[in-house]
């Protein structure tokens, strides 16, 4: 194994998962956010030698291919369609810390994509506006309004007891 | 007080078990770069092809056709993929008892590229989005155009024949309104090709007919997530499919007030395995489905619907499966992939 491959192999099993569960926030699908993991890291993995900062381009990979995901015309049918899939096992959580986790994640669900990956990329991932800008392609204004967007969705459906942190930088 | 950061790592905890490890993602990495690398011979190849089929692609752009023509036999797409300064309409992947859905993409941005859906609708289907109280916008080669936003989506729907509707549906902010007006009305009705299915059914309930198709070779390098669904139902529930376009799956009771449920469905499709082959079970079937993870430890075999497990099993037992589906030449023509009494019929 060239030493290339084993930085790449390194990267993959120390940040896959964090990846795994940041493509789930974006499009609200373990599947197809499994999918666009490996499909951002097989890309990742052709750069690999010329990519300056590996975390950053597989952190907007994987946020752009899931959305792209979401935009899918068969995106709505395949919720739809959920159903024909196995039922994963049921986790032995705490009743109450289930219920808010699916709060959190209908609330996310009702957001459009990119307001979602707004707000993962900056409360979760800690971006700045700048760099939220950047990893999403857009103007920093539109980050802006995204953010209060998102914000005051999630606040208006989960309740008003949501600290953002970073609001005064919105 | 809480913040909001703690709740989003919260809304990720307790993922299912991961589909793919390091080697997985080495492996689509080698796949990609020698895809990359062999992307100048089909170049080249693509180059050739196009200098031969030059005549009828000019023939094809040049007559610009809002008229349609007679409707294609229900064994293919009633359409086919076609381009429009920037973007790209591709062949449509679903076909079905009401409708023909193709994917839409930028120009030159790749296969992934998606900035929405076409969904042309046979004559006297009513589109999925509801056209009453509507004010009409400003018409479309003449004939009557709406566009409003509708789920975070911009919904452009036409009458692309009498009586006949087209929608384009595209996320806020993806496409303007002028483009979304130029990619519909370049819309041209025939030269649809026949679905290529990734499976053959030899069993069909009796009075089982396929409502929907669904196909997408082109997926396959990457995901197989329902790369192929081939969807049945009694031939006495095409009225209420054709009534409720896009709620055909919509099984589980949940439907608004006064729209119908679709039952009686019987879906056989290829999935995502989620699991291994040892992970799964020996009896297959349980009391509404029949599964297997196939050989690549990738995708599942499922067949499942709203009839007995015994009907259920054989039809499962019927299915052969392609053997490689990367190579989408060997899927099977949708009219070898079910039996001859199954066939997709537009009553």
């Amino acid at each position: 194994m060239s030493d290339r491959e084993a930085g790449f192999r390194e990267f993959v099993a120390a940040r896959m998962e964090p990846l795994r569960g940041l493509a789930y926030l974006t499009c609200g699908d373990w599947q197809v956010a499994e999918d666009a993991v490996l499909s951002a890291l097989a890309k990742l993995y052709v750069k690999w030698n010329r990519v300056d900062n590996p975390e950053a381009y597989a952190r907007t990979a994987v946020v752009r291919a899931a959305i792209d995901e979401t935009r899918r015309p068969w995106w709505r049918r395949e919720q739809a369609r959920s159903h024909a899939m196995p039922d994963s096992a049921l986790s032995d959580d705490a009743t109450g810390a289930i219920d808010e986790r699916l709060r959190l994640r209908q609330a996310l669900s009702g957001l459009p994509a990119r307001q979602r990956a707004v707000l993962v990329l900056r409360f979760l991932e800690g971006l700045s506006v700048q760099q939220t800008a950047a990893a999403l392609r857009c103007p920093e204004g539109t980050v802006k309004v995204y953010t209060a967007r998102g914000l005051g969705a999630l606040r208006q459906i989960l309740g008003t007891e949501l600290e953002a942190g970073h609001e005064a930088a919105v | 007080m809480k913040q909001l950061s703690d709740l989003l790592r919260e809304a990720k905890a307790n993922p299912p078990a991961a589909r793919y490890g390091v080697d997985q993602v080495v492996a689509a990495g080698r796949r990609r770069r020698r895809r990359r690398n062999g992307g100048w011979a089909v170049a080249a190849a693509v180059a050739v092809a196009v200098m031969i089929g030059v005549p009828q692609v000019i023939t094809r752009a040049g007559g610009r056709p809002p008229v349609p023509a007679a409707p294609a036999p229900v064994t293919t797409y009633t359409f086919r993929g076609y381009t429009v300064d920037g973007y790209v309409v591709k062949d449509p992947f679903i076909l079905d008892v009401g409708a023909v859905v193709a994917g839409v993409g930028r120009s030159g941005a790749g296969e992934k590229s998606s900035v929405g859906s076409l969904t042309v609708y046979r004559p006297g289907v009513a589109p999925e989005h509801p056209l009453t109280g509507l004010a009409a916008a400003e018409p479309m080669a003449g004939r009557t155009a709406f566009y409003r936003t509708v789920d975070h989506q911009k919904i452009l729907t036409w009458e692309y024949a009498a009586e006949a509707y087209a929608e384009l549906a595209t996320p806020e902010g993806e496409v303007s309104k002028a483009d979304a007006y130029r990619i519909a009305s370049r819309l041209v009705m025939g030269g649809g090709a026949e679905p290529r299915i990734a499976l053959r059914v030899g069993y069909v309930p009796d009075g089982y007919r396929v409502m929907e198709t669904w196909s997408s070779p082109g997926e396959v390098t990457r995901f197989v997530r329902s790369m192929t669904n081939i969807m049945l139902a009694p031939a006495a529930s095409q009225k209420a499919l054709l009534t409720n376009p896009g709620r055909m799956f919509n099984r589980n009771g949940s439907a608004p007030e006064g729209e119908q449920r679709f039952h009686d469905q019987l879906v056989i499709g290829l999935y995502p395995a989620g699991r291994t082959r040892e992970q799964m079970p020996p009896e297959p079937c349980d009391e509404k489905s029949c599964m297997r993870v196939l050989d690549d430890d990738v995708s599942m075999l499922i067949v499942g619907g709203d009839l007995p497990i015994e009907e259920i099993r054989k039809v499962y037992e019927s299915v052969t499966v392609v053997s490689d589906f990367t190579d989408d030449a060997g899927w099977y023509p949708l009219s070898a992939a079910v039996p001859p009494s199954a066939r997709l019929v537009v009553e």
